[in-house]
Parts: C-alpha cells; structure tokens; sequence
C-alpha cells in the first residue's frame, strides 16, 4: 500500500528488540497492525478488510 | 555469503536476476566503536548489516546498499525518518516509506524480498479498486505491523 500511494508510509517492526514497542502496543505472538495509532487488528486479513481499516484510520469510512 | 545460507543464495540469485527497475537498501546502524550510549544499544545492528551486504552480494550489485550511522549521519536519519535502529529502508525509484525496524530474520525475511521485487518493479501487486482508493487519501496513513520472531 505504501508503494501505490504517497500518502502511505509502512514500518515493519521486530518487537523482541523492542519490548517497550510490544508493551505499548500489546502486541503478544500474534502479528498486530496499527495504523495511525488509531485502527488497529491481529492476524492476516483479505486486501479488502484491511482497505477498509486504513480508509477508517483515514477518516473516509465510519467504524 | 555470511547469514543467507548456499540453498538460499542460490534461490534468490535467480530471483534477483529478474530486477529490472531501481532499488536500494538504506540501513542504519550503530557504529562499532565500542562506545556504549544507554538507551540507544543496537543488538542486532551487526547481523542486520551482514543480512543487508548479502542481499546487495547475492544479487551482483542490482540491490544497492548504504549503510548510515543513527548518531553521526544526522542528515541521512531525518531524511529517512528513522526512529530506531536497526533499520532497513526499501527503496526504488523513489522513496515509497517502506521500512523494517529490528532485523529481518525469519517470515519477515521473506516479506522483504518480495519487498524489494515489488519496488524495483514498481508494481504494488494490489487490485485496482484497492489503487484508486489507496489514492484518493485525503490524510497520511502510517500503517505499523509488529512482529514477533517466528
């Protein structure tokens, strides 16, 4: 996503080297997405739900 | 070859083969001085670096690498944003905000091949109506995946 807009940037982040990053984020064995520190989901999701995630971090769709 | 093993170089050497368009691995590390600063100690720095000067080996130079330092290249980490280290900026023919933080070892490993294909290409891989909307963002988005090693 970050490559096909400008206004996306994407941080792929290794918590074991950053436990105050897991702490903070609660952030246990799963993978966890944060956008905007607003939205955020556990787990792989279809390319259509995680649209919807960011167009809501976004402010462009409700919840 | 120092951290990717002789099966995966030779993998990933045909796969590299394939790069056409522009892409560089910026990465910033700590400089092995042997001065300790609290707070700002790099565990993986030295592996992470190794991991980046393979990747640029394995695919005969088409993958540029610049190795920065996060205390003394000053320019450099603002220019690329770069919050803490070790990290690995992807970058093509431009800078698309693409960044792995801690070492990209495992499942995230194979993330950031398909990462540098995708930006050398210039193809995002999304479907269009993903595209269009991707595009239409009236605000930044900062999409943060956190991962824990496998």
């Amino acid at each position: 996503m970050a490559l096909e807009s400008d206004r996306v940037r994407a941080d792929v982040v290794e918590v074991s080297e950053f436990p105050h990053l897991a702490q903070r984020y609660h952030v246990f064995g799963v993978p966890k997405v944060v956008i905007n520190e607003r939205v955020q989901f556990e787990g792989a999701v279809p390319e259509k739900v995680f649209l919807s995630y960011v167009l809501q971090a976004a402010g462009v769709e409700e919840a | 070859m120092r951290l990717i093993s002789e099966r995966d170089a030779a993998t990933l050497r045909r796969r590299f083969a394939e790069l056409t368009g522009p892409v560089k691995l910026v990465m910033f590390t700590q400089s092995e001085s042997g001065l300790s600063v609290p707070g700002q100690e790099c565990a993986y720095c030295r592996e992470t670096r190794m991991l980046v000067e393979d990747l640029g080996e394995v695919s005969d130079g088409r993958i540029g690498v610049e190795v920065y330092d996060f205390l003394v290249d000053k320019d450099q980490v603002a220019r690329y944003g770069i919050t803490r280290i070790p990290a690995v900026a992807v970058v093509g023919e431009r800078d698309y905000g693409i960044r792995y933080y801690g070492i990209p070892a495992g499942y995230e490993f194979a993330s950031l091949v398909e990462d540098i294909l995708d930006v050398s290409a210039q193809r995002s891989g999304l479907r269009p109506e993903t595209a269009a909307a991707l595009r239409g963002l009236p605000t930044d988005v900062h999409i943060q995946v956190f991962v824990t090693p496998t």
